[in-house]
């Protein structure tokens, strides 16, 4: 009975929750664990001289490009100095990005290993709804185990819709030729061949799964989508809408895909734990429908990749 | 995407200080919980509070606004989870199996996050379906729809 299997679920993570006993943290602890001290940035920080808002398009065949649904981020040069030695991140760069929130708040994160060790950088955006601008910047210190190197202050600010351009000399963070957009507007509100257009948070979706775990971890992700109303580029209520979902190849994972009914265009797509993990790479297909007539609104294909570890 | 009514409005009249001592142990079990991982949830909920420092004074219902901030923050580090070697199996290792019921704990971690996040917020937190809602950025019909799949798939999962 549900009754009762709903009293196990409380009973047990009361018990896994008095066993996991928090660690202590005083609140001024927990800001700028290593901060660079006073990190300069020699483009501008706002409108001002130095950096420029420009509404041309990025640089074509710029030596760094990062881009997310999101973001984008191109640069001639971009190294990390930290624990004495160099980082630039070249080849095997995992970028993700969190959709966050409409034209309020979206992230940059870039993971790669050099020197046998893992370096990040991620970049924190805020807007108004009429600037955007990056609210924190970190880096990690190059150590075995990276910890964070934080840098948080409002920078780059730059209206919505145009990107910022300068060199970033940010601590040990060093980028020349700098194109950064941010809250980028969705390709489908320039060509969409219908008034609604299905909007990707992720331009891609990973799933890392270590090899000792295979067949037995949970590993899974919360995708989600925007429907956008390409007439005005604003996100639009889903009301009497249908979400389906599949993957073209189920035995990468193998994933399952989970849609709940009535769902707001979120897919819960997860490894099953009870069959041997096969990496490789399939995609994701959405489809929207109205409910009322169950004509198709838009489709999307995600990539997805499924490693091992 | 968050629900508007969750964004802050207007200042909470408690200082941080004062936040922190109450939501500390909670918000460091949920990340725990979203996350099945011991360290990144500790670094999720440190994380979280530190940028919730840094605005503190905007937040109107801070307390809904760390739960939608955990769980996207969870959500984010499942997908770009590399390190696996700091995966600490905390609901199959030594601390659960003193407990007994490895079955359910395994089942709970195996499932889709927003299931699990589903579970955790309802059974741990004791949230309503619309404060579950406000976390995860969906509608109440969601809400219902994730739980009765998460319940579904425990009940088949666990030895009766």
């Amino acid at each position: 009975m549900i009754t009762d299997l709903e009293g196990q679920i409380r009973d047990e993570l009361a018990r896994q929750a008095a066993a996991l006993t928090p660690p202590k943290v005083e609140p001024d602890g927990l800001v700028l664990r290593d901060d660079p001290g006073k990190p300069t940035v020699t483009a501008n920080q706002g409108e001002g001289a130095g950096g420029s808002s420009t509404t041309t398009p990025p640089v074509v065949g710029a030596a760094f490009s990062f881009n997310t649904p999101q973001v984008r981020l191109n640069a001639d040069e971009l190294t990390v100095e930290a624990g004495g030695r160099t980082f630039t991140p070249a080849a095997d760069v995992t970028v993700h990005g969190d959709p966050g929130r409409w034209n309020e708040y979206t992230t940059l994160e870039l993971t790669w290993l050099e020197h046998d060790v893992e370096m990040r950088i991620n970049l924190y955006f805020a807007s108004d709804g009429t600037d955007w601008w990056v609210s924190e910047v970190r880096t990690y210190d190059g150590a075995t185990e990276g910890k964070w190197i934080e840098s948080v202050g409002e920078r780059f600010r730059s209206r919505l819709g145009t990107a910022y351009e300068g060199d970033v000399d940010l601590g040990g963070l060093h980028i020349r030729g700098m194109h950064l957009e941010a809250f980028r507007t969705p390709e489908a509100c320039s060509g969409a061949s219908g008034p609604m257009a299905l909007v990707s948070g992720y331009a891609s979706i990973d799933l890392t799964v270590s090899v000792q775990d295979a067949g037995r971890s949970p590993s899974g992700f919360g995708y989600t989508a925007l429907l956008i109303d390409t007439a005005t580029c604003e996100p639009i209520e889903i009301d009497g809408l249908e979400l389906e979902a599949s993957v073209a190849d189920p035995s990468v994972g193998p994933l399952s895909v989970d849609v709940p009914a009535g769902s707001d265009l979120a897919v819960d797509l997860s490894l099953d734990e009870q069959t041997p993990l096969v990496p490789g790479e399939t995609t994701l297909h959405l489809t929207a429908r109205s409910g009322a007539t169950g004509e198709i609104i838009d489709e999307l294909d995600v990539p997805v990749v499924v490693r091992s570890s | 995407m968050i629900p508007e009514e969750v964004l802050p409005t207007a200042p909470d009249a408690r200082s941080f200080e004062e936040f922190f001592a109450e939501v500390w142990p909670t918000a460091y079990r949920l990340a725990v919980f979203f996350t099945q991982d011991a360290s990144a949830g500790e670094e999720i909920a440190q994380d979280v509070l530190a940028r919730m420092y840094r605005d503190w004074g905007r937040a109107e219902r801070p307390e809904a606004y760390l739960r939608t901030a955990l769980v996207n923050a969870a959500n984010s580090w499942h997908s770009r989870q590399r390190t696996a070697e700091r995966k600490l199996r905390l609901l199959a290792g030594p601390v659960t199996a003193d407990l007994g019921a490895p079955e359910l704990s395994d089942a709970i971690a195996a499932l889709p996050f927003r299931q699990r996040a589903v579970v955790v917020l309802r059974y741990f937190a004791d949230l309503s379906e619309a404060e579950i809602a406000e976390a995860l950025g969906c509608r109440p019909g969601t809400v219902k729809s994730l739980a009765s799949r998460a319940l579904e798939r425990l009940a088949k999962e666990i030895p009766r």
